[in-house]
């Protein structure tokens, strides 16, 4: 690695002598871990590395979800990068869960928080507490509360819109623009849910030879969906396309197909998790869009220490709402986008 | 059930005494146990004042749920409709009630109170439809609170579509996540509950025949107590105080929406049982209630202190909790042979 990006070990040693000493310890930790120190020193000095560690503290939706457990494993990865102690409260896809462990920790002190709610305005109390103590609260993927109504640090998140839409466009080309086409939704109080859905109906609207057969919500439960594809596949002839909101419910419904011997259905999912992306070099699926946990807890993290480091306040060295999206994920660019994820870079 | 246990001090001495109660004392111990860990764990956020409110905050909805379910437990029955009636019912009063413009809900609003009373009634209502399916068609009470746990889904996904209401009325407001001098709102309803409802039990002809149909229907029947009048009561009562915690959390959480509170069933049904309350009706009370709403609200508090892998805390939740169920049945039995002088 070392090599490939050309820096002998001598040149490396001087450089780490230029930086300052936290950089230095940043050095050591990132050495320690297989990256190039000289990455490293530079990513540390950039972002201020704290000298002492940094205490975190992280919630998502629900470990049960690969995506959440992706995203807990880069926030450790990138935390040990930053020296960040990073302690996990599970949302257990559970709102009452999630609430009462944001409960428990806004009781506690950290240097910085990070946070997906499970259900939108549920956590609001336990967060304007931690935002009232001076905590820069880091809101990922969804809104903790409507609109304005809580002054996060930032909010880190894709565009659901654009995934859908992009993900729906590759599929309608796929399908030569003709052809009829489902849309499996998750939750409908999902925000995600909501703006990929929008998405999908923002570019089907453009082909008129193009049918919707059915855009049932299927809960990100795989059991609804393999029950709601056993009647599509008996009820419609041909199902030319269908995208799922995400991949679990995509791979789910493959079997399905797979079960009934039909296997016309170009299909498309959403979050580029590694088993949807085996699938798609496979050719089982056509694509995905990543959703890309890894930049996004990860990104939480370099925003936390910048914050408490760098002194970086909302609208001040970071904007209020940073989009992190993702591409849809080919054939093409498959196998890139495994080894991004590995090293949790996307 | 206490002139039994009176006899028993006499003929048994403090042996049996203690057998008799370990049904009630076990519960106890381990509550003491997980506060004594923690303690010691991390004393310096979980021994805390603040914390302490934390816990009683966080079991004050649970505690208001487990307050009906105990009447219906100690008859020997079972509500599995508690925590999705919460959820309609929370859901009712926030869509009769004005919603900011960003919410995509074409909802009913009228002045508070209206909305608070219609959604009492929503809950009466379904505690009643629960309460004519047991008693008068005799389907049990599993299968007809399963049917409503539906029904009730149902009608909260017809009420907000997939959305999320934000505004309820400002009494359920503050009774929700208010304060007065420093304390919640929703820990003091949650106090007053649990007081009446042991008034209940303990001091009224209503509370004795409770324990007389779960603990012996026929002999309860004989002796002229409507059986069916006290189990079609105790799934109203169950209904109308999951239907109060529903509008509570609702303010609670800040949001109403679909499935938000169907944790609270399992969080229920476990704080009843966990504190000793028997599953065949007829053994238990209120104060146990309250000691499982406190052994589970500590053990999820306390959880979240130390520093634990979070794959490994639902493990030793679980594990934690079947601990303390297992004490539960060993106590039965224990006090069984304590009741009739065997060893």
């Amino acid at each position: 690695m070392t090599e490939k990006f050309g820096v002998t070990p001598q040149s490396r040693r001087d450089f780490i002598k230029t930086v300052t000493g936290s950089a230095a310890a940043a050095a050591a930790v990132f050495g320690g871990m297989g990256i190039n120190p000289a990455f490293a020193a530079e990513a540390a000095a950039v972002s201020g590395r704290s000298e002492k560690p940094l205490k975190a503290a992280f919630s998502n939706a629900g470990l049960q979800a690969s995506w959440c457990a992706q995203g807990k494993a880069a926030a450790e990865y990138w935390g040990k990068l930053f020296n960040v102690d990073v302690t996990w409260f599970d949302g257990q896809l559970d709102a009452v869960k999630q609430r009462a462990a944001i409960d428990n920790m806004a009781s506690q002190d950290w240097d910085f928080v990070a946070i997906q709610a499970f259900g939108i305005g549920t956590l609001t109390a336990p967060v304007q507490k931690m935002i009232d103590k001076g905590t820069p609260v880091i809101d990922l993927d969804t809104l903790i509360a409507p609109l304005d109504s809580i002054n996060v640090h930032t909010f880190l998140a894709p565009d659901n819109e654009f995934m859908g839409a992009s993900m729906t466009q590759a599929l309608v080309t796929a399908m030569g623009g003709k052809g009829t086409i489902v849309m499996t939704q998750g939750a409908l109080g999902h925000t995600g849910a909501q703006g990929r859905a929008k998405g999908f109906e923002s570019v089907v609207k453009n082909f008129p030879d193009v049918e919707v057969l059915d855009t049932q919500p299927a809960d990100w439960d795989v059991s609804k969906v393999a029950r709601i594809w056993e009647t599509l596949l008996t009820k419609y002839p041909t199902i030319n396309g269908a995208f799922f909101h995400n991949d679990d419910m995509a791979l789910a419904a493959a079997e399905v197909m797979k079960r009934h011997n039909r296997t016309e259905t170009l299909i498309g999912g959403v979050d580029a998790m590694p088993p949807a992306i085996e699938a798609v070099l496979q050719g089982r699926m056509l694509g995905t869009v990543r959703n890309p946990s890894g930049r996004i807890h990860g990104g939480a993290i370099v925003a936390g220490v910048a914050a408490v480091v760098g002194g970086e306040k909302t609208g001040e060295g970071i904007p209020k709402s940073i989009v992190t999206d993702g591409p849809v994920v080919t054939k093409a660019n498959g196998e890139g986008m495994l080894w991004m994820q590995k090293h949790f870079l996307i | 059930m206490s002139n039994t246990e009176i006899t028993v001090v006499r003929t048994g001495g403090f042996g049996n005494w203690v057998r008799s109660q370990l049904r009630n004392i076990a519960p106890f111990l381990t509550l003491l146990f997980l506060v004594v860990f923690f303690s010691v764990a991390k004393p310096s956020s979980f021994l805390t004042v603040t914390n302490f409110a934390n816990i009683l905050n966080q079991v004050s909805i649970t505690a208001i749920i487990a307050v009906g379910l105990t009447f219906v437990i100690l008859c020997a029955e079972i509500d599995l409709s508690v925590a999705s009636i919460a959820n309609v019912t929370g859901i009712a009063v926030a869509f009769f009630t004005l919603q900011p413009d960003y919410v995509n809900i074409a909802n009913l609003p009228l002045a508070g109170p209206l909305a608070v009373l219609i959604a009492l009634a929503v809950c009466f209502a379904l505690g009643m439809f629960n309460a004519l399916g047991v008693t008068l068609i005799g389907i049990p009470s599993f299968i007809m609170t399963l049917a409503m746990m539906q029904i009730a889904d149902g009608m909260s996904a017809l009420f907000v579509r997939g959305q999320i209401a934000y505004t309820v009325p400002d009494i359920v407001l503050t009774l929700g996540s208010g304060n007065i001098f420093g304390v919640p709102w929703i820990v003091i309803v949650a106090g007053l509950f649990l007081l009446v409802a042991h008034l209940v039990l303990t001091y009224t002809r209503f509370g004795r025949y409770v324990y007389m149909v779960g603990g012996n229907r026929e002999a309860a029947e004989y002796s002229g107590v409507n059986v069916k009048f006290i189990i079609g009561a105790v799934l109203v009562i169950g209904a109308v105080c999951s239907g109060v915690a529903g509008m509570l959390g609702v303010a609670y959480f800040g949001s109403a929406q679909q499935n938000e509170f169907g944790t609270y069933l399992l969080d229920a049904i476990a704080a009843v049982v966990v504190g000793g309350t028997s599953l065949f009706g007829g053994r238990g009370g209120i104060g146990n209630t309250i000691i499982g709403l406190l052994v589970l609200g500590v053990l999820n508090n306390g959880l979240d202190h130390v520093q634990i892998d979070p794959f490994f805390k639902i493990l030793i939740r679980g594990l934690i909790l079947l601990a303390a169920l297992v004490i539960n049945v060993y106590a039965q039995s224990l006090r069984s042979k304590a009741e009739t002088g065997t060893d």
